[in-house]
């Protein structure tokens, strides 16, 4: 049974001997043809695309934080206003220019 | 040597019809080893496709430091490499069929009384690292002297004698287990 087995394995290893070439289809040559004359598609490179994308979210980065100041100084101002407010309101009510 | 100088540089120089002689020179041994990579007809078709246009694009870049038969099957090596490692990581599933392992391959050219057996090596290459694979390709498949497929390589001759032990000892495990099975189901 061994030497059957080591007989096919030895078979196996030679049994691409005198096979003949396989050949590709005869329209391969005119589809290589067409691709060489197709005009090249354009491709945008990598590094280009990384800087679009870096610009992009430095763009984003500086729309947000300007919101944020915007809306931070709004706060600041209408509380400044109120005590302002409040400050004129009892500076009125104490001047009592016309109480006898 | 001269004549594949010059049509080397005809080419280089866009005259079509040196490209046509070239196609009919190595077109057979092109398609021939990528299918041996690839088992699978149209991948074979594409891959002979890029490796001429490869070939048509870099044909000024060949310097003659190698025959042409060398250059053109190290670049049809290195595109089929490459075609399938693309196949693999674009395949969803990651199912065997997209590397062609364990797929049933019978080689169009292979004798009638030796389909079988030639399946059996085919199935019994799958698996192997890219190296022992490629020697064992060149050496076994396509017929090339030890000298050539060294130069193919860029390895030492005495690299490709080890890759190939190395192939045929890690295909002799798998062909005992296909032996076992056949008789089983005998």
């Amino acid at each position: 049974m061994n030497d059957e087995k080591e007989k096919w394995i030895a078979e196996v290893f030679q049994s691409m001997q005198g096979s003949q070439r396989a050949q590709p289809g005869p329209e391969l040559f005119e589809k290589i043809n067409a691709q060489l004359m197709a005009p090249r598609p354009k491709v945008i490179p990598m590094s280009r695309l990384r800087y679009a994308a870096a610009a992009a979210i430095l763009l984003l980065f500086l729309n947000t934080s300007a919101l944020f100041y915007y809306n931070n100084n709004q706060e600041i101002a209408v509380r400044e206003e109120g005590s302002m407010e409040s400050y004129s309101q009892s500076l009125i009510s104490s001047y009592q220019i016309y109480e006898k | 040597m001269a004549q594949e100088g010059d049509i080397i540089q005809s080419i280089a120089a866009g005259k079509k019809e040196a490209f046509s002689t070239l196609y009919q020179m190595y077109a057979d041994k092109v398609y021939n080893t990528a299918l041996s990579y690839s088992k699978n007809v149209e991948d074979a078709e594409e891959i002979t496709q890029d490796v001429f246009v490869k070939i048509f694009k870099n044909a000024a870049a060949f310097k003659g430091e190698s025959s042409l038969n060398t250059w053109i099957y190290r670049i049809t090596v290195n595109t089929s490499l490459n075609y399938l490692k693309k196949k693999n990581r674009f395949s969803f599933f990651k199912n065997k069929l997209a590397t062609g392992e364990s797929v049933e391959f019978v080689h169009p050219g292979v004798l009638l009384e030796n389909k079988e057996k030639a399946a059996a090596l085919f199935k019994a290459m799958d698996g192997l690292p890219e190296t022992q694979k490629t020697a064992f390709i060149l050496s076994y498949i396509e017929d090339l002297p030890r000298k050539e497929v060294a130069d193919i390589m860029e390895v030492t001759l005495k690299a490709v004698e080890s890759l190939l032990q190395r192939a045929k000892k890690n295909m002799r495990v798998k062909l005992e287990n296909i032996h076992s099975k056949r008789r089983k189901s005998k």
